[in-house]
């Protein structure tokens, strides 16, 4: 269970987070909406343990455990992954080395074996077959001159050998087009289980026509202004966000 | 008063001036005595001596070092070197015939300057003296006064040598303090083909200062590529030059890779004489601790249509300083010349430094010439996609140095070999010398 507690994040001194509750138990899907600059990213960052997002005030746990005080690679150890919004070229890292060194430090850190040369390519093709894609991708240098649906496509699989227990993809339906994203959202169903959580963080309503969430929550200035069933992302299509601001403000004016 | 390091050279050459190979031979005697008549006049050239700005050897002046005697026994060879069939071995400035293999089908024509030294015919006389009064700096008198030993390697017309030949340098640091100086001569003959590996090494920690000063001739049509591992202690002292002549249609294709010492210098100093010459010479200096490279590339293009490009890559960590220095110069009359050069560098730490200077003399208009230079720092953004992925900081770093070194390591010629590289630069991670398949 992911429980986030009364956050607040600034980033370089300013505020973006403001109080930010919410709760993911495992074996649910949580989407986060919310207008640009709501501070999205943010929280995929601070989850992911980037470095210049400052907590200011309350708590992150995971299964219990205080997530704000782990380095990322011991978060990604304990089972987190965030699929980046915009994943970073590394020209000269080879894909297939960066992705079977990523699994089998988990590995070794569970007490697992080591996946062999073979053993990984043959996980990894299985995985590829399901977002679409082939071989190709793994020979190259990592993200190094893919197209956006390209680096989407190699973030799911990570996601998919790396099989983590808390998954947050940050607007990982920007720049894909239908079909792509149809094959993004299959990786992510094939996830679902039991013991996993997912936190899927999009703009659009689009993505979680594939991937049918449990909870959908608003996200608009820094805070979880409003959360429903999967119904609230329809309403957010076809009204957008200002009926929520004009709410807010109605709530706000009767104090 | 007389600088303790050069009164240090004087009383060593007085002592054992008489028992150094071809003492016997007036010629060369009197060579040497006048080669250090001028390196005694001359000093070590100091900080005002724009080629030795950033790495001055006045310092050295202060200290006295012990030339060898004796010979001493070889430091074991790393792994790689353990299966190679061609290999010359030199362990403090003298050659090592019983750690050395050159098959007598290797097609190569060899002999320790030694040996040439003490016995030589007329023909032989010109080549040796010509290669010992060669170059008129502090290093070069000095080298051609002390260096009792190199090689005289020659590859005959047309011949191609399948095999890499192997050039190993070791200090054998039986004892603090000591200097050894070698001097050598390769030839490549009208079409001849030959790969060399050079490897720089030491049995310890103790203070050494050696020299090292090869002449390069590639004759039309020859092709070479060199590959330089320098991977020596911490408080060496490697002064090393190797001038090469490109004839028309020669090419040259070089990687030097440079761990640093307490103060290591490699020059390149190429001239691309015929019509139609090609050199490219690459590089990398690896540097952690205190450790100081100065790497230095001249290229200068006599004839048209000769093209040039040097690419080296720096990174320095802790308190280590890297310097490059690379000259480009276009003579007059070498039109269609065309010449390039790139100088990267990463600076990872606030207590190191890099110091890179691109220079351009083209005295010519009707050619391509392009240089560039820059100084950074591994990407914070690539550092914490890794770090999400499980990756330590540690290794996150040892990646992306790897990644930023990948385009001039992957010239590394046999994946036994570049492991090791990679493996002495901390970089354990195999990819970007091997280049995994899976």
């Amino acid at each position: 269970m992911l429980e986030i507690v009364d956050l607040h994040v600034s980033v370089g001194g300013t505020p973006i987070l403001k109080g930010l509750d919410l709760r993911v138990p495992r074996g649910e899907v949580h989407a986060i909406m919310g207008p640009n600059g709501a501070g999205k990213s943010t929280l995929a960052y601070v989850l992911a343990g980037k470095e210049g997002y400052e907590r200011t005030r309350g708590d992150i746990r995971w299964d219990g455990k205080d997530l704000l005080s782990l380095a990322p690679e011991q978060r990604a150890i304990a089972g987190i992954f965030l699929a980046f919004q915009y994943p970073v070229e590394i020209p000269g890292v080879n894909n297939a080395y960066f992705l079977r060194t990523a699994v089998n430090l988990k590995r070794k850190a569970r007490g697992e074996p080591e996946l062999d040369a073979v053993e990984f390519l043959r996980a990894a093709r299985e995985r590829l077959r399901l977002i679409g894609s082939d071989d190709g991708l793994l020979q190259r240098g990592l993200n190094e001159g893919f197209s956006g649906g390209e680096k989407k496509r190699n973030e799911i699989l990570q996601m998919l050998m790396l099989e983590p227990e808390l998954a947050i993809l940050d607007e990982t339906d920007s720049g894909l087009d239908i079909d792509a994203l149809r094959l993004v959202a299959s990786g992510v169903n094939a996830l679902r289980s039991p013991e996993r959580a997912f936190l899927v963080i999009t703009h659009y309503q689009r993505l979680l026509e594939h991937i049918v969430p449990d909870r959908v929550h608003v996200l608009a200035e820094g805070r979880i202004v409003a959360s429903g069933g999967p119904d609230l992302a329809q309403r957010l299509e076809r009204e957008g966000y200002g009926w929520l601001a004009e709410r807010r403000r109605a709530s706000e004016a009767l104090g | 008063m007389i600088a303790p390091l050069l009164q240090g050279f004087l009383d060593e050459f007085e002592r054992l001036e008489a028992a150094m190979p071809g003492y016997e031979q007036a010629w060369l005697r009197q060579l040497r005595r006048d080669r250090l008549d001028a390196f005694v006049t001359s000093g070590l050239p100091g900080r005002r001596e724009e080629a030795w700005k950033y790495t001055p050897l006045k310092g050295l002046e202060q200290r006295a070092f012990a030339l060898p005697r004796g010979s001493a026994l070889p430091p074991p060879l790393p792994p790689p070197l353990d299966a190679v069939r061609h290999r010359l071995v030199f362990v403090d400035g003298r050659f090592a015939p019983e750690s050395s293999r050159l098959p007598a089908d290797a097609e190569i024509e060899f002999l320790p300057l030694s040996e040439v030294f003490r016995n030589h015919d007329a023909a032989a006389r010109f080549r040796i003296a010509r290669l010992m009064g060669s170059g008129e700096d502090a290093l070069d008198h000095l080298n051609a006064a002390l260096a009792t030993d190199g090689l005289l390697l020659r590859v005959p017309a047309g011949r191609s040598v399948r095999e890499p030949v192997h050039l190993v340098y070791l200090g054998s640091k039986q004892s603090s303090g000591r200097a050894w100086h070698l001097r050598g001569l390769i030839e490549l003959e009208g079409g001849a083909r030959l790969r060399i590996v050079e490897h720089f090494y030491d049995g310890g920690e103790e203070a050494e200062l050696s020299s090292v000063i090869n002449e390069i001739q590639l004759a039309a049509d020859a092709e070479l590529e060199l590959v330089r591992f320098q991977d020596m202690g911490a408080r060496s002292i490697l002064l090393s030059r190797t001038r090469l002549q490109v004839e028309a249609r020669g090419r040259l294709r070089i990687t030097a890779i440079d761990r640093g010492g307490e103060l290591v210098r490699s020059e390149w100093l190429t001239t691309l004489r015929g019509r139609e010459a090609h050199g490219d010479i690459a590089g990398v200096a690896r540097l952690r601790g205190r450790q100081h490279a100065d790497q230095v590339v001249e290229v200068r293009h006599l004839e048209r249509d000769t093209s040039a490009e040097v690419r080296f890559r720096g990174v320095a960590e802790d308190q280590s300083r890297a310097v490059f220095t690379g000259t480009l110069h276009v003579a007059p009359g070498a039109s269609g010349a065309e010449t390039r050069l790139s100088s990267r560098n990463l600076l990872l730490s606030p207590q190191a430094e890099v110091d890179t200077r691109p220079v351009l003399e083209i005295h010519h208009d009707e050619v391509v010439a392009a240089h560039g230079a820059t100084v950074g720092q591994l990407d914070p953004e690539a550092l914490f996609y890794l770090r999400s992925r499980g990756f330590s900081e540690t290794m996150a770093r040892a990646i992306l140095i790897g990644a930023f070194l990948e385009e001039i390591s992957i010239r590394l010629p046999e994946p036994r070999f570049a492991e090791w590289v990679s493996s002495r630069m901390g970089l354990d991670h195999p990819l970007p010398w091997g280049g995994e398949k899976t």
